[in-house]
Parts: C-alpha cells; sequence; structure tokens
C-alpha cells in the first residue's frame, strides 16, 4: 500500500450528513479511510461509484458500501488522486478513472471559456446599451399605446410630487394657467389630453411626465422674468411630451438597470424599479438629439400660439450665466446642453419668424412674483448669493 | 483566534480573541471595538483582479487586516446589515461557498476567492453572477440578514431554498435553479419565482430573511426626490 494520503470530505455511516476531515490513502483492492479520531473504513473498488461531483462539478465522488456494508460517500478535491489511481489502481476501475479525467479536463477548458465569454458578454453588453438602448428603446416605446402611457405618466408625476404642496389655485395658478391654456393652442395634434401641475418648491426645473404630464415647481417661476419665458418652458416640455423624450428616456434606463440587476442578483429590486420612474426621470438627462428636437418643436408650438419665440432663450442665457453659484437647485441648467450651442440654433429658427405676428399673453409677471411663497423664493435667494 | 458570538438574533457580534501576532481579515468597516494592541489596516487583497471580483460579490473593495502587533488582544466585529453571525470550520478539506455580502471574517490560514458560478445560476439564484469560496483550514465568520438557519443534508437528500435567502453551503452540496411551480405564470404569482434546489451531502446556512425582499418593503415608505 502506498504511504501517499490525500484530504478528503467523508459523510460516514454514523451520522450521514456531519463531514469529517479524513486521509485518503490508495490501496490494491480499494481505498483506506482515516478519520481524525483514527477510525478507519476500507472501501473496496468492487463497490465504489466515482463520479464528478461538489458545486463546481470537479470534485471527485466516490460513493459505496464497506467490507462492513456500511454506506460510505467520499469527496476528493484534489485532481493528482485520479492520477494515483491511473497509476496504481485495478484494471477494473481504469475505464472510470479515464472518463473522470476527461470530464475534469473539459470542465476545466468550458469554465475558462465561459469565463472568457462572459466578460465578452458584459463589454458587448455595455457597448450593445451604450449604442443600441436608444432603438430598443424605441422599439418598446412604439409598442405602448396613449391610454398606458397617460397611466404611467401620472404615477410618476405623482411620485414627483410626493411629499410637496400642489398649487391649484390662487393668483399663482391662474397667472401659470393662462400661460398653458395659450401654448396649448399652438398644439395642432394633440395626442394627449396634456395637463400641468404647479408644485410649490424651490427646485428650478419644469419636468415633462409621459402623457402630456408637465410639472413645473414654483422654484422656476420665481426665476423667469416674463410669461413669454415661461410659455418657452412649457412649450419646449410639451414638445418632450409629444416626441414621447420621457418614455423613452424611462425605457432606456429600465433597460440598463434591468440588465444591471440582473447580473448582480438583484432580482427582488427589479419590481422596485418600476415604482421609481418618478427618480429616474427627475434625475437623468435627455439626450442632445432629444433637446434639439423639443428645442425646434417648441418654437413651432411658440409661433402657432402667437407667443414672441426669442423670449425663451433669456432664462437659459441668465441661467446660463450663474451656472456653478447655486449647485444642484439649478436642475435644469445642469441636465441640458451646452447653452451656446443650443443659443446659436435657436437663433437661426427664429430668423424665419422675423415678420410672424405676436399677441401679448397678457399675465402682469410682477404682481405673479410677489404671490410666490417664501419657499419657491428659496431658489431665487440662491441665485443671489 | 478564541470566537465568542454575542447577541445571537439580529443583532450579533462577535469577539476574537487573539493571541500575539495573530492575524485576521475581516470585512472593510467590520471593526467595533478592539484593544489597543491591535493594529487594523486596510488592504486590496488579489490585487486588482481581485477588487474587481469583490466588487461583483457585493463585498467592498478592501478588506481590513487586524493584527494582535504588541501583544495578546481581542477584536470585536460586526456586519453592516442587522443579522446574525455564525462560524463555519474548515477542516482542510472541506470547502465552503459564501454568498455575496456574506462574508465577515476569517483567520489567515483561509484562503478567500470569488468563483462564478455560471450564467444562468448568476442571473436567477439572487446570489449574483460572483459567489465567495473559502478554503483552507481554520474559522470562517459569515453573516446574514435576519437569523441564520443551518441543515445538515445527508447524500442524495433534497431540499427547496427560496432564492435571496441562501447565505452558504458546503462544497459537497450541488444545486440548481429552478422555477418555484411548473408553469411560470404560477411561478410569478406564488410569490417565489425561482427557488434553489440543494443536494446532499453537505450543509446549507440560509437566512431567515430577504434582503432584496425587505428592500421592496422599505422603498413604499420611501418619499420620491422632486
Amino acid at each position: 500500500m502506498t504511504e501517499h494520503a490525500f484530504r478528503g470530505d467523508f459523510f460516514g455511516p454514523e451520522d450521514p450528513a456531519r463531514s469529517s476531515a479524513v486521509q485518503v490513502r490508495i490501496g490494491y483492492d480499494g481505498l483506506l479511510v482515516t478519520k481524525e479520531t483514527g477510525q478507519q473504513y476500507q472501501l473496496p473498488f468492487s463497490s465504489a461509484q466515482m463520479s464528478r461531483g461538489g458545486f463546481d462539478g470537479l470534485a471527485i465522488v466516490i460513493q459505496g458500501r464497506s467490507e462492513a456494508g456500511q454506506s460510505l460517500y467520499l469527496q476528493v478535491a484534489d485532481e493528482s488522486f485520479l492520477k494515483e489511481l491511473r497509476a496504481r489502481g485495478p484494471a477494473t476501475i481504469q475505464e472510470s478513472v479515464r472518463q473522470l479525467l476527461g470530464q475534469g479536463a473539459a470542465r476545466r477548458v468550458w469554465g475558462r471559456l465561459s469565463l472568457v465569454i462572459l466578460l465578452f458578454v458584459i463589454v458587448g453588453g455595455l457597448l450593445a446599451l451604450y449604442y443600441g438602448s436608444g432603438h430598443l428603446a424605441e422599439l418598446v416605446v412604439s409598442r405602448i399605446p396613449p391610454s398606458a402611457e397617460e397611466g404611467l405618466g401620472k404615477l410618476t408625476a405623482q411620485s414627483l410630487m410626493q411629499g410637496k404642496t400642489l398649487i391649484t389655485d390662487g393668483p399663482i395658478f391662474q397667472g401659470v394657467e393662462q400661460v398653458w391654456k395659450r401654448v396649448l393652442s399652438g398644439i395642432d395634434k394633440k395626442t394627449y389630453d396634456f395637463s400641468l401641475y404647479v408644485v410649490d418648491a424651490p427646485t428650478v426645473n419644469a419636468l415633462a411626465a409621459p402623457g402630456g404630464h408637465v410639472v413645473v415647481f414654483t422654484g422656476l417661476l420665481a426665476n423667469l422674468e416674463s410669461a413669454e419665458e415661461l410659455a418657452g418652458v412649457l412649450a419646449h416640455e410639451c414638445a418632450h411630451a409629444l416626441r414621447r423624450h420621457s418614455l423613452k428616456r424611462i425605457a432606456k434606463t429600465a433597460g440598463i438597470s434591468v440588465a444591471f440587476s440582473l447580473f448582480l442578483g438583484d432580482v427582488g429590486g427589479l419590481t422596485g424599479l418600476f415604482t421609481e420612474f418618478g427618480k429616474e426621470l427627475a434625475l437623468l438627462s435627455y439626450s442632445r438629439d432629444d433637446e434639439r428636437e423639443a428645442d425646434e418643436e417648441g418654437v413651432k408650438i411658440l409661433v402657432r400660439a402667437a407667443i414672441d419665440p426669442t423670449k425663451f432663450p433669456d432664462f437659459f442665457r441668465r441661467m446660463a450665466a450663474k451656472e456653478g453659484t447655486l449647485g444642484q437647485a439649478l436642475a435644469i441648467v445642469s441636465t441640458h446642453p451646452s447653452f451656446d450651442e443650443r443659443d446659436r440654433r435657436l437663433q437661426e429658427l427664429f430668423k424665419a419668424h422675423r415678420e410672424m405676428a405676436v399677441r401679448p399673453i397678457g399675465v402682469d409677471w410682477k404682481q405673479l412674483l410677489q404671490a410666490l411663497s417664501p419657499t419657491a423664493k428659496l431658489g431665487q435667494k440662491a441665485e443671489e448669493d | 483566534m478564541q470566537v465568542e458570538l454575542m447577541f445571537p438574533g439580529s443583532y450579533c457580534m462577535a469577539k476574537i480573541s487573539l493571541t500575539s501576532g495573530e492575524l485576521i481579515r475581516a470585512e472593510s468597516g467590520a471593526m467595533v471595538a478592539m484593544s489597543d494592541t491591535i493594529d487594523v489596516e486596510g488592504k486590496a487583497e488579489g490585487g486588482v483582479m481581485g477588487m474587481f471580483k469583490r466588487a461583483f460579490t457585493g463585498e467592498s473593495l478592501f478588506l481590513q487586516t487586524l493584527k494582535a502587533v504588541r501583544g495578546a488582544g481581542e477584536v470585536f466585529v460586526a456586519p453592516s446589515e442587522p443579522g446574525d453571525v455564525q462560524l463555519l470550520e474548515l477542516n482542510g478539506a472541506n470547502q465552503y461557498f459564501i454568498q455575496k455580502g456574506g462574508f465577515l471574517a476569517c483567520e489567515e490560514t483561509i484562503t478567500m476567492e470569488a468563483v462564478s458560478q455560471g450564467f444562468f445560476k448568476g442571473f436567477m439564484s439572487g446570489e449574483g453572477m460572483f459567489i465567495q469560496k473559502a478554503s483552507g483550514k481554520g474559522k470562517v465568520l459569515i453573516s446574514s440578514f435576519g437569523g441564520i438557519c443551518k441543515i445538515s443534508l445527508a447524500p442524495g437528500q433534497h431540499y427547496v431554498v427560496d432564492n435571496g435567502h441562501l447565505v452558504a453551503w458546503s462544497n459537497t452540496v450541488q444545486y440548481e435553479v429552478q422555477k418555484a411551480s411548473s408553469g411560470w405564470l404560477s411561478s410569478m404569482t406564488s410569490g417565489e419565482g425561482f427557488v434553489c434546489h440543494v443536494r446532499g451531502p453537505g450543509d446549507v446556512w440560509f437566512q431567515t430573511r430577504n434582503p432584496s425582499g425587505f428592500g421592496n418593503w422599505v422603498r413604499q415608505f420611501i418619499p420620491a426626490k422632486g
């Protein structure tokens, strides 16, 4: 009998669910298993069945009955155990040993290969998501009916307004509503029942949730100098809604998050993801192409509504000059592409409408500003600081 | 290294007594208190690749080493989440797999490495693409979300554990991920989705709460940002 001993994991007859560390020696007609307590078991090759097992399928599993008829289960992780069996074991087990060596080699090759494939899938997947998610999102969005989009938009708008005061009457609401109605008169094909929500919060932002739900924060109103500027922002947001930009953005973000959640094993997080649309919408920016489209469509809406479109960039110009001093409060500027580039394009668009007949909106903007709550003015105060 | 588990249950903490010169490795930020004879330092285990793999097992990029440099001492370690701690003994032959985020601390003689568990298991088990493998001879402390329950399976014995509940299992245990019911729809509507089928011999530790399930429950109370 050879003196070389291999370490093994053993499940004996006394307690078949309890593992013990053992030493395994290869004999002429069987394996000699010695526990740390000194207790020994003889497992004849004639009753031993060998297979691959364990979590990674690479461990060598030997099951059988001892000479005393006890059921034994042995697992050895050391691959040289098989080589030793090939060199020293009887002819009757050589075929099994050869098969196990082949299986082990194949598993190891496949294991390495699957890691390489995984790496390619990760890199390829990220590239596909980066370059192809837009097309994929468009495909998904084109299959969502407007009724479902409206429901989704309402949920999104509600999650954005959670815990904040919604203004539904009074001079601020009436003034904003007057501007809103004029903007809506410039939309010739109303795909949705557009709704406006005026939220009393210092955030300097306005958002278009899917389905024509537009949210305006009073922090934005505090930073506007005329009703025409507000009309410009609202027309821009309506254009985002009409072109389904926010829905595409959600589809794109959800797609990436779903892939990452699956990869990291956070299956439960998937359900939570769908309740977070509001956050996604508030935190992510539109693509430059989306902004360009919304600018162009917004100008068309303003022209059809006979509102002076040239006031729209005034607000952005002021905000761009102050960017950096306001930090996160200035979400509307920080999530938009560079102002200079947009301004240049907008000025080109305005050239075509120099002769247009402009009808004043008729909202006393200074009076509206005076009616704003201290909360709304927090955004303005940050600006002054 | 002597280990005493204090306050077992939801807020368990391990008191580890070290002899002079003894060293343990622990999850970054696990140290709660220690004797002044012990030095603590952060270490990027396994270099850049090790950090990459650790990132995917839900652990922090760095491990901390706690060494009794100036004589014997004791150190208290605890996981960041509320839950129990269990001690696993490795005898040099057995190996354990630990779910992402389940490692708390181990002796110097233990080798911890991140291993891939394949595409399907990675995606559907709720444990992630990479899990941790502990091998060597010595002690390993694992932590759970909620309490830990251990079952010991005899050869061929079969058990079903909901995905996201597995904490650790022996290398001798085989597991497969399958739908909870025979049909897809009934699997999803039962609220279980996918489950892990484990087959003995070996030990399986599962946690009494599912972190993802808890996250979803908490999420409904968090107001959305404006």
